[in-house]
């Protein structure tokens, strides 16, 4: 992902202090922060409780006020509506009206970002759909559970395909699969050149989904950088095969050694739980067995995996524009839709038994190495490894070529 | 605009949902099925109508006020509380708009509910309007003259005019000065003054006061009336005889000691004396009051009347008509039949007895009318001075009964006999008379003869001239209108207090303030500085502590409209504006306004590490 020039959000030496009644320094949520936030990005908060996490995000919002420090979002100050109009925002847990029910809830959230109401009925429909609560549609939300409450509340922050999607504790209350949603989603609104910023104590979640994080601890940063660059061991290199029995083990480790290496560890690779739970719930479901809860979500709503044109026509993005953009400010240039990732074949067997077997001198013809494929649909790219030593085990390396 | 008026919705939406309204309809439909049956006055239908109309009215605006202040104050502090907040103050909406959002949504379901109220507290006088008997028995034709020209009514309440001392001293020195007499008048006080002329001038100023007043010595006289002369002249005679001493001396277990607030109290009980005793009528004498600016035009009353007997040789013919018609006629009223002049003879259930002056044709015109068939009846509009008598010696049975006469004239043309008062003392009693006595230049002077062995007292405030302005749905609707004003107040101060303080705090406040609102009056008094500018020091800074509270909280005893209502008395527009401009535009905008500034500064979120 390409970072921009100009930031979504930055920060200025960011200091939150809470005092007592009697204006005593009673503790600093947050103390000089620095962040610098481009379009485009998966920007994840990390910490322990109380690190500062919720209460920075609070800041950005304008929910609270920096002691010191400067916040600019979209370059302009939290408190404006303009600024308003681009974010979408998810709290740590979803309080919403309990006497509404789940559409008057997006019709009401809807309204307030002056969406006439033949979109806000197009787009409600298709994210109650989404988030999988289309056939509670009108039940009260105080009857919801709480990940069905996380799920509209995900619902109403995106009412507005906001530019700045803010989460805080996105996947706290939901379900395997509306985590497994949940991801999807970031993915598909990254690839659309959206930026979200996320807090999440869940360290998996934030690996799968974020470019770049940044770990506070008693309200100070203390690593900030992309995930690959801070989990990347560059020292090491991880192969992964169809099933290799003892003989072929054997030579791989003969080879390894041969080039001064050691292979530290061989073990079958396991599913995910996440991956089985997620098979089941899809089995049950192929049997259309009945459930009160909300069911699997559907597909991320068309207006947030691709241009609104396709989908409401380009005279209800004309009026969406009139009417959510203020006025003479210049429409936000829509961002390059992020390349599709490519299906790529199964590590082809030749290659195998190039792998397991005396290598050629040199494979001119021999197709070239297998782009790693992501486990999710994420844009991360994939980690990279140690070219010289799949040179090697090509016989391109300079080791082979000596033995010529 | 927009989200504002999409949170209005929502608060509106919010308040239906809480089953806020169905709970106040319940309650109000329980106060108005049972109000009617226990509330029944002194046992007449008026009594009834009135003792309805005042707490109808009363458990209405209570009912609205409390619920108000609950949904009010909860509305921002909620949101605070339950963080559902963060949903609303993150979308594209600017905190000013979130709270008039909040006070609109308010309002609209607050006048939704004062709207149901009102017209279920109507439909419901109504319907005892039509009620024929009473526990009581059958109701009288005098109980429906009160229903229908006391309580179903909108009439203007006129006041004496007070004396404008200052003018009539000015206007006796100018025809001294155009007659030059005044500079002889100055001189003859010169020796008194020592030869000082400017003192000399204000002593003769003095004298033609005294002149004055003891020229209508038994003339109405209000506390604004009353000179000061009059209290300076009984504290020399207390001083002379002694006594001023032992009495300011009397108050001072009451003032801890304090001499100065002892003489305050001496010299207001004193002005109260003075007050009532120049408002009494001694035996034998009379006393009178002038009414201006009366203007009676328009509301002359027409109906279609069915003829019961014929005109007979005496000029008398009898009608039917509706009780609720005959019962605005009164004996010896003025009345046109078919556009001749005639009066109201008897009024008899719905049988009226007319006399037909005779005027050459008017006799042979109306002679052609048969029974069964209709004329045209016109009755004027009904002029009434309301008064009530106390007794000098109420103790006495002897001197229990007043007995009395009255006369009515524009002061220009000749005056009408003495037709006597009725005996009764201690209660208000209307006494109706031809608009006509009313001058062109809208005077009128009323004046009682006191035929009693003793002094009758009427109070400057217990007379008032009353005349229909207008209909009682007009009024009820003005009357409507200043409890929406009431609403809309409050509701601007509850979302105020919500706005910065949590639910309970809120809720504490607001109810408060409900009883300063009433009590305003008396606070104002109580926290007075006397003019010698001697008060304690707790006294001045309550006065001026209540200063800005003053400003900023309506006068809800002036404004709650039941005593109107009940007395049949006129709701000007005028006053409806005032009440609107003052509480709504001034009061709850200032209330909103700092809601607004308040809010803006506020933190949303809370402490959370």
């Amino acid at each position: 992902m390409t970072r921009e020039d100009t930031p979504v959000i930055q920060t200025d030496r960011l200091t939150k202090i809470f005092r007592d009644f009697w204006m005593r320094e009673k503790v600093t949520a947050v103390c000089d922060l620095n962040l610098d936030i481009g379009r485009h990005e998966v920007f994840g908060l990390l910490g322990p409780n109380g690190s500062g996490k919720s209460t920075t995000l609070k800041m950005i919002l304008g929910l609270m006020f920096p002691t010191r420090g400067r916040i600019s979002v979209f370059d302009r100050s939290p408190n404006d509506v303009k600024t308003k109009a681009r974010i979408g925002f998810l709290p740590e847990e979803s309080h919403l009206y309990p006497f509404l029910n789940a559409y008057e809830t997006l019709d009401f959230y809807g309204q307030l970002f002056h969406q006439p109401r033949r979109q806000r009925r197009h787009r409600i429909e298709m994210l109650l759909d989404m988030v999988g609560l289309s056939s509670v549609a009108y039940r009260r939300i105080g009857e919801y559970s709480k990940g069905m409450q996380r799920r509209i509340g995900l619902a109403q922050a995106l009412i507005n395909d906001p530019d700045l999607l803010i989460l805080d504790e996105p996947t706290s209350g939901l379900d395997p699969i509306g985590t497994k949603q949940f991801k999807d989603l970031i993915a598909t609104l990254a690839m659309r050149g959206k930026t979200v910023l996320l807090s999440s104590h869940l360290l998996g979640d934030v690996e799968d989904v974020c470019d770049r994080i940044c770990i506070l601890y008693g309200g100070r940063q203390r690593r900030e950088g992309s995930v690959s660059e801070l989990l990347a061991h560059q020292d090491r290199t991880q192969i992964t095969t169809d099933k290799l029995d003892d003989k072929t083990i054997g030579k791989v480790k003969t080879l390894v050694e041969s080039n001064g290496r050691e292979i530290i560890d061989v073990t079958s690779p396991r599913d995910k739980l996440e991956s089985l739970f997620l098979d089941i719930v899809n089995d049950a479901q192929s049997q259309q067995l009945n459930t009160g809860g909300a069911i699997a979500g559907g597909a991320v709503a068309d207006f947030l995996k691709s241009d609104d044109s396709q989908i409401e026509g380009r005279q209800v993005i004309d009026q969406l524009v009139s009417v959510v953009e203020p006025a003479g400010q210049e429409p936000e240039p829509q961002a390059p839709l992020a390349p599709a990732p490519v299906e790529t074949p199964p590590p082809s067997q030749a290659i195998l038994d190039e792998l397991t077997t005396t290598a050629p001198q040199n494979a001119p013809d021999a197709p070239p190495p297998p782009t790693p494929t992501p486990t999710t649909t994420t844009h991360k790219p994939p980690p990279q490894a140690d070219q010289s030593v799949i040179d090697n085990l090509l016989g391109q390396g300079p080791d082979n070529e000596g033995s010529n | 605009m927009l989200g504002i008026w999409s949170i209005a919705k929502h608060t509106f939406a919010q308040c239906v949902r809480m089953k806020l309204a169905a709970a106040f309809v319940v309650l109000l439909a329980i106060a108005l099925i049972v109000l009617p049956s226990q509330m029944t006055g002194d046992g007449t239908l008026s009594g009834q109508i009135r003792a309805f109309l005042s707490y109808g009215t009363g458990i209405s605006m209570g009912l609205l006020s409390m619920m108000t202040i609950l949904v009010g104050a909860s509305l921002v502090s909620n949101d605070i509380r339950t963080k559902q907040i963060f949903t609303v103050a993150v979308k594209p909406l600017a905190r000013s708009q979130y709270l008039l959002g909040r006070w609109i949504g308010l309002v609209a379901f607050n006048f939704v509910l004062l709207a149901i109220a009102c017209v279920a507290i109507y439909a419901t006088a109504q319907y005892m309007r039509t009620k024929e008997t009473t526990p009581l028995g059958r109701v009288s034709i005098s109980d429906r003259r009160k229903v229908e020209t006391q309580i179903f009514a909108a009439r203007r309440k006129i006041e004496p005019d007070p004396i404008d001392l200052r003018a009539n001293v000015q206007q006796r020195i100018a025809q001294m000065q155009k007659a030059d007499k005044y500079d002889q008048a100055v001189d003859q006080y010169l020796a008194e003054a020592d030869n000082n002329r400017p003192m000399a001038a204000e002593l003769l100023r003095r004298e033609i006061e005294e002149s004055i007043l003891d020229q209508r010595e038994d003339s109405p006289e209000s506390d604004i009336f009353i000179s000061d002369i009059f209290v300076a002249r009984r504290v020399a005679q207390l001083q002379e005889s002694g006594a001023y001493r032992t009495a300011v001396e009397g108050y001072l277990p009451r003032t801890d000691g304090n001499i100065e607030l002892a003489e305050d109290m001496l010299l207001k009980q004193l002005r109260s004396e003075i007050a009532t005793n120049r408002q009494s009528i001694a035996p034998g004498k009379t006393m009178w009051w002038d009414f201006s600016k009366i203007n009676i035009s328009g509301r002359e009353l027409r109906h279609k009347a069915h003829v019961v007997t014929p005109i007979n040789h005496q000029g008398l013919i009898r009608f039917r008509m509706p009780r609720s018609f005959a019962c605005r006629l009164w004996r010896g009223g003025p009345v046109q039949i078919q556009g001749y002049e005639g009066r109201a003879e008897a009024i008899n259930e719905e049988n009226v007895l007319l006399h037909v002056r005779n005027s050459g044709s008017a006799h042979q015109s109306i002679s052609a009318l048969a029974a069964g068939d209709t004329a045209e009846l016109i009755i004027e509009p009904l002029l009434q001075i309301s008064y009530k008598v106390t007794m000098a010696n109420p103790d006495s049975l002897s001197e229990d009964k007043f007995m009395g006469r009255w006369q009515a004239s524009d002061g220009v043309r000749p005056a009408m006999g003495w037709p006597r008062l009725p005996e009764a003392t201690g209660q208000k009693v209307p006494i109706s008379m031809s608009p006509r006595l009313v001058g062109d230049n809208g005077r009128l002077r009323f004046a009682i003869h006191n035929d009693s062995q003793t002094s009758a007292g009427v109070l400057f405030r217990d007379i008032a001239l009353m005349y229909d302005v207008d209909s009682f749905e007009n009024n009820y609707l003005r009357a409507s209108l200043l409890m929406a004003c009431q609403l809309v107040y409050l509701s601007a101060v509850s979302v105020l207090v919500g706005s910065f303080v949590s639910f309970p705090v809120a809720c504490m406040f607001c109810v408060t303030l409900i009883p300063f609102s009433l009590a305003r009056e008396f606070l104002t008094t109580a926290a007075k500085i006397p003019a010698s500018g001697n008060a304690s020091l707790i006294i001045k800074m309550a006065h001026y502590m209540y200063i800005p509270i003053n400003a900023l909280l309506p006068d809800f005893a002036r404004t709650m409209p039941g005593d109107q209502l009940v007395d049949g008395i006129d709701i000007s527009w005028a006053f409806v504006g005032e009440t609107a401009v003052a509480d709504v535009l001034i009061r709850a905008g200032v209330a909103m306004l700092l809601a607004v500034l308040l809010f803006h500064r506020r933190e949303l979120a809370r402490v959370q590490v």
